[in-house]
């Protein structure tokens, strides 16, 4: 039990970065169908199951698995071609472990941390551990050898740094609101009510800072808007053009991975992390059977407002019928089960230590549904907004960000000390 | 098992890292392996070459814009700046006014720096004509 405490963060970093890239690949490629008014990848199937068109993002893993793997014959620092998307890759993936995923849980005498990396240094170890993937690009670029490469890299690192400033900027007036660097201490700060009946949001409390954050998160992850250093239609795919194969999928994956470590941050410090709105921890253990109850009659709605929107969609082609039909059965002896365990837990009753269980799994899905919206907003805005030319990246960097994010902290520290004490 | 410090709260990154480092080695060695085993292979001296014809293959430190160092250095300038207000934000309630004071000469000398630099043209993006 306690080994299996400890690991359990873990996993969840390995599932929150590692398994949704699949899902974000699917839902990047369907959200983008929808803006442009078509219909998204939703031929590959295994025996008639589509899943919506989630089984393209594997075929595609497979693909890019068997592809061959090759050097062109003008790198001549192998070494550094092929560390680079290492760097990448693991920069991102290590930037996700600050993230707490539910509130601290106390099993058996002892206090666990739903937090792979439990320190108090937080957003501080995010903002060195993002900043370190833009070596994996220049590195990249350099390498290659080729004049889009080393152009793309110079526009990322140029970009990466500039936006980096007004990005610590905005973290401070963050602290100073907080009191505080730990990121699970923030989110704890964020399950409070202002006036008795808002939640103490980041984005609440500090709107200026929160939106100079996610427009500088956005500019870190390299998306678009600010994806100047791989616009296609000027410098091919930059720093990757010479990539191929796995080597190429690394880098991919990083980029999947950095949207969703940065929709992680931004959830923890604007949209209250893990807290369910109005529900913190203590208003949860205090009312446990309500919570109960609310699922009770929540979850079984939703399933039906699901199986009725998929069979509506579903029944203009014929060749969904099998995969409609099973998907309902399984649906329905899903909620069934769940049902009748909810109907047992409300009749036997909770003790203290399985209610706090049942907190922390609802806490990690109510987070998961927030990374996930994040997610969705990463990609609305990539196929809504057009790319922004270079000097303008640097001029939203420099002249606007940056003077607007000292006179927020400036602003912030008068009404902190004038208000507090 | 006993010998595995599973407590230590950097437990988690080791773990991490060293998944990193097996996806790194499965890209590298063991796709590498893969791939000469599974894949169709071919041997074409163009596909071998550099990415689309035209690019001749730069050298490496080829010549680089002086705009980029000019945004490297002021970003070490504004970076030690944040760097320096983070141990403040944490510890601003304690400090109060005396640390607002303090803290506000700072920036204004900053500022100083940040607006000569606006004024000379060093965050305009020349174009070469």
């Amino acid at each position: 039990m306690h080994l299996f405490m400890i690991l359990f963060p873990i996993m969840l970093t390995l599932i929150f970065s590692l398994v949704t890239i699949p899902l974000l690949v699917w839902m990047e490629r369907r959200v983008a169908a929808l803006i442009q008014n078509r219909l998204g990848p939703n031929r590959c199937n295994i025996k008639g199951m589509r899943l919506g068109g989630i089984i393209q993002p594997i075929a595609d893993m497979m693909k890019l698995i068997f592809k061959e793997e090759f050097y062109p014959a003008h790198i001549k620092q192998k070494f550094y071609y092929i560390l680079a998307p290492g760097i990448v890759f693991g920069a991102a993936f290590l930037s996700f472990i600050v993230v707490p995923y539910a509130d601290d849980i106390t099993l058996d005498g002892f206090t666990y941390h739903i937090q792979a990396l439990p320190i108090e240094l937080g957003i501080l170890w995010f903002v060195a551990i993002a900043s370190l993937g833009v070596y994996g690009i220049i590195i990249a670029g350099w390498s290659s050898h080729n004049k889009y490469s080393i152009l793309g890299a110079l526009r990322a690192s140029s970009q990466v740094i500039s936006y980096e400033i007004a990005m610590g900027l905005a973290i401070v007036s963050f602290l100073i609101t907080y009191d505080s660097i730990s990121l699970n201490t923030m989110v704890q700060a964020q399950g409070e009510l202002l006036f008795g009946f808002i939640p103490a949001w980041g984005i609440i409390m500090q709107p200026l800072a929160g939106l100079i954050f996610i427009v500088t998160a956005f500019a870190e992850t390299n998306r678009a808007p600010f994806d100047a250093p791989e616009g296609e239609s000027e410098i091919v795919a930059a720093y990757h053009t010479e990539y191929s194969a796995m080597k190429f999928a690394l880098f991919f994956m990083g980029e999947y991975i950095a949207m969703s470590a940065s929709s992680a941050i931004i959830v923890t410090l604007l949209f209250g992390g893990y807290q369910i709105p109005f529900l913190n921890t203590q208003v949860m253990h205090q009312h446990i059977n309500l919570v109960l109850i609310a699922l009770l009659i929540l979850v079984p709605l939703l399933s039906m407002g699901f199986i009725r929107w998929m069979q509506k969609n579903n029944s203009c082609d014929l060749s969904h019928r099998r995969e409609t039909k099973y998907a309902t059965i399984l649906i329905t002896v899903f909620v069934i089960c769940f049902e009748s365990f909810l109907f047992y837990l409300l009749s036997s009753g909770l003790s203290y230590e399985q209610s706090s269980v049942g907190i922390m799994i609802l806490q990690i899905l109510s987070f998961a549904f927030k990374v996930m919206l994040m997610n969705f907003v990463f990609v609305w805005v990539r196929w809504t907004f057009p790319r922004f030319r270079y000097d303008q990246i640097q001029h939203l960097g420099w002249k606007i960000l940056i003077p607007l994010a000292l006179l927020n902290i400036f602003f912030t520290a008068i009404f902190v000390i004038l208000a507090g004490v | 098992m006993e010998h595995i410090p599973v407590d230590h709260p950097y437990f988690g990154v080791f773990l991490l890292f060293v998944i990193t480092f097996g996806a790194f080695y499965m890209t590298t060695v063991a796709a590498r392996w893969a791939s000469h085993k599974l894949a169709a292979k071919t041997s074409e001296k163009i596909k071998l070459s550099v990415y689309e014809c035209g690019p001749e293959i730069t050298k490496q430190p080829s010549r680089i814009s002086t705009q980029f160092y000019l945004f490297a250095l002021l970003f070490l300038l504004f970076d030690v700046e944040v760097v320096f207000m983070f141990p403040w934000a944490i510890d601003f309630k304690l400090l109060g006014w005396f640390g607002f004071v303090e803290m506000l000469t700072f920036i204004l000398l900053l500022t100083v720096g940040f607006l000569y630099a606006w004024k000379k043209g060093a965050l305009e993006w020349h174009s070469i004509k």
